[in-house]
């Protein structure tokens, strides 16, 4: 693997998002809805609680943690969908550019654009509610590394459909993360959801890192083993979303990567 | 000379797909062909739409799977040395395009660093190609907003900026002018001309092969039938056009060629005749001894359009 295609790679998309004005909104505009709908809602849920919980920073941090995950998922299918709907799939994979590195390329500029989108949150978060700016890192760096494995996973397992179905597949990439929503209790407790329900939640990684970050922040328990455990599932999601999509898109070379953009 | 790229019984077919709503039929694109491409060749690949030409080069770059046969570039494996190989390979196509928002320099930069072009020259390799393409005033316009000539040239100045030992030009000259497409050509061969690279090319523009290509292979339904030089192919068509203005007894010329059942069009006086090479002493000799009288004549050789035709008709 040569970094020097991994970082191409990087250069290619960087480039179309720092020149493309709908990009550059997309990756302000819905953060700042965000952190404003959440933090006064946490504000609202806090005037009504008689308790010492900080609910405008859970629901901040609940927020810049699902953000991680879904934007992660979005930008890793966005790269590949971008490819198709400019025609150059068999441009980019007639160049010596190994698919190992084309992925390592794409989870390095999610990582560079969720990065970026986390640090704005954080100034908007800390310009809007006070919340202070090392407290935020400190959550922000126990939670977000697992959760942006989860987005990363989703998005390749949304990829291994784009690759067999060509892009009349690609809203999946956007219905999918919101899809597991509800399922990994971002925004609220896991046990507010039926038992059955909790039983899937519980496979599913970014389950452990909001349980978690919800214990740590209303009851200060030590978050380690949701930590260890959402991290070990992310891995594992990871490895098996990256190895189907390598395997698809292998397999849809027998129709040819061309038939994609059709 | 020794081959750089050589193909063995290559074959393609797409079989039908799992779903039976979408269900297709079998079908041979690339039916067992074999060729091969020497150092500095222009290597033209003719044939008509579906004939198999552009699923070729698209198993000569590995963004398809050959059902079977085998491809070597350089001796090696194209099977197993594809990354290796395709640094040396490069492609353009008339069909494809580079990402439309980035700048043409942008998405040459972005290219040369997938060829591993060095740091410290790729900012000279890439302001030499864009000047020898004729880009240099474009390099800072998106992709996007290029006429399909400017655009063409930028898909060949990309394929051209590793440097490459062999270029696969799939119907470059597609959707372009007439006179794009002219200065498109002149570019290939200018560049072919100063690199001395191998390419093969695809095209059902039988004249632009014919000035192109110092061999052409023609593709007819996945098979190839012919593989020759587009000089020799003209040659084996023996039938020859005869232009000839009229200017006395029209009428019995057509009862002549009537008679003898010779093809012919006409359009006011001007004649169009269609005759084997060696009768057309004879058929003038005719046309004198019946004193029909003509102002002016030429003769048009057969050309590589001719054979095409004549292959197409005997299907």
């Amino acid at each position: 693997m040569e970094f020097t295609h991994c970082w191409a790679v990087v250069l290619r998309h960087a480039r179309l998002w720092m020149r493309d004005v709908n990009l550059i909104l997309v990756t302000l505009y819905w953060p700042l809805l965000d952190v404003l709908i959440w933090g006064f809602i946490g504000s609202w849920m806090q005037r009504n609680q008689n308790t010492s919980a900080d609910y405008t920073a859970i629901c901040l941090f609940a927020i810049l943690l699902w953000q991680t995950t879904a934007r992660s998922s979005i930008i890793v299918a966005s790269t590949f969908i971008e490819e198709i709907m400019a025609n150059n799939l068999v441009n980019l994979f007639s160049l010596p550019l190994r698919i190992s590195e084309w992925i390592s390329g794409v989870i390095l500029f999610s990582s560079i654009l969720i990065s970026f989108t986390n640090l704005y949150c954080m100034g908007l978060i800390y310009l809007f509610y006070n919340i202070p700016v090392f407290k935020m890192l400190w959550v922000t760096l126990l939670f977000a590394p697992p959760l942006f494995l989860s987005g990363i996973a989703l998005g390749f397992f949304c990829l291994q459909i784009i690759v067999s179905l060509g892009k009349r597949a690609q809203e999946l990439a956007f219905i999918l993360s919101w899809f597991f929503a509800p399922l990994c209790g971002a925004f609220y407790p896991l046990d507010i959801l039926p038992e059955w329900i909790q039983q899937i939640s519980y496979c599913f990684p970014m389950a452990y890192a909001f349980e978690g970050m919800r214990n740590y922040m209303i009851h200060s328990i030590n978050p380690a083993n949701y930590i260890i455990i959402s991290y070990a599932l992310s891995a594992v999601y990871l490895a098996v979303a990256v190895a189907l999509f390598i395997f698809f898109f292998n397999r849809t070379k027998i129709k040819g990567l061309a038939r994609l953009s059709d | 000379m020794s081959a750089i790229l050589r193909v063995e019984n290559l074959t393609k077919i797409f079989k039908p797909g799992f779903w039976p709503l979408f269900k297709s039929h079998q079908f041979t694109a690339v039916n067992k062909i074999s060729f091969s491409l020497i150092k500095g060749e222009i290597l033209g690949f003719l044939g008509t739409n579906g004939a198999g030409k552009t699923t070729t080069i698209q198993m000569l770059l590995g963004t398809l799977h050959p059902t079977s046969g085998s491809i070597f570039y350089f001796d090696k494996d194209f099977a197993t040395n594809r990354i290796e190989i395709l640094k040396r390979v490069s492609y353009a196509s008339g069909y494809d395009k580079l990402p439309a928002r980035l700048t043409v320099r942008e998405n040459l930069d972005v290219i040369a660093r997938m060829y591993n072009v060095p740091a410290a020259e790729r900012d000279n390799r890439i302001d030499a190609i864009l000047k020898s393409f004729g880009l240099w005033n474009l390099r800072n316009k998106e992709t996007g907003s290029l006429s399909a000539g400017q655009s063409t040239r930028t898909t060949l100045a990309k394929a051209f900026i590793s440097n490459p030992d062999i270029v696969l030009l799939d119907e470059p000259t597609a959707s372009l002018d007439p006179e794009s497409a002219q200065e498109v050509r002149n570019f290939i061969l200018q560049q072919q001309r100063e690199r001395h690279v191998s390419i093969l090319f695809t095209s059902h523009n039988m004249a632009e092969v014919a000035h192109m290509c110092d061999r052409v292979l023609i593709l007819k339904q996945g098979t190839i039938i012919a593989d020759n030089t587009p000089e020799e192919l003209a040659r084996s068509v023996s039938l020859a056009r005869v232009h000839l203005i009229i200017t006395h007894r029209l009428d019995a010329l057509v009862t002549y060629l009537n008679q003898q059942a010779i093809p012919y069009q006409i359009k006011t006086h001007e004649v169009e005749i269609e005759v084997d090479e060696k009768a057309i002493a004879l058929l003038l000799a005719d046309l004198a001894s019946r004193n029909i009288v003509y102002s002016q004549i030429s003769i048009d050789k057969p050309t590589l359009e001719d054979y095409f035709l004549n292959i197409a008709k005997s299907e």
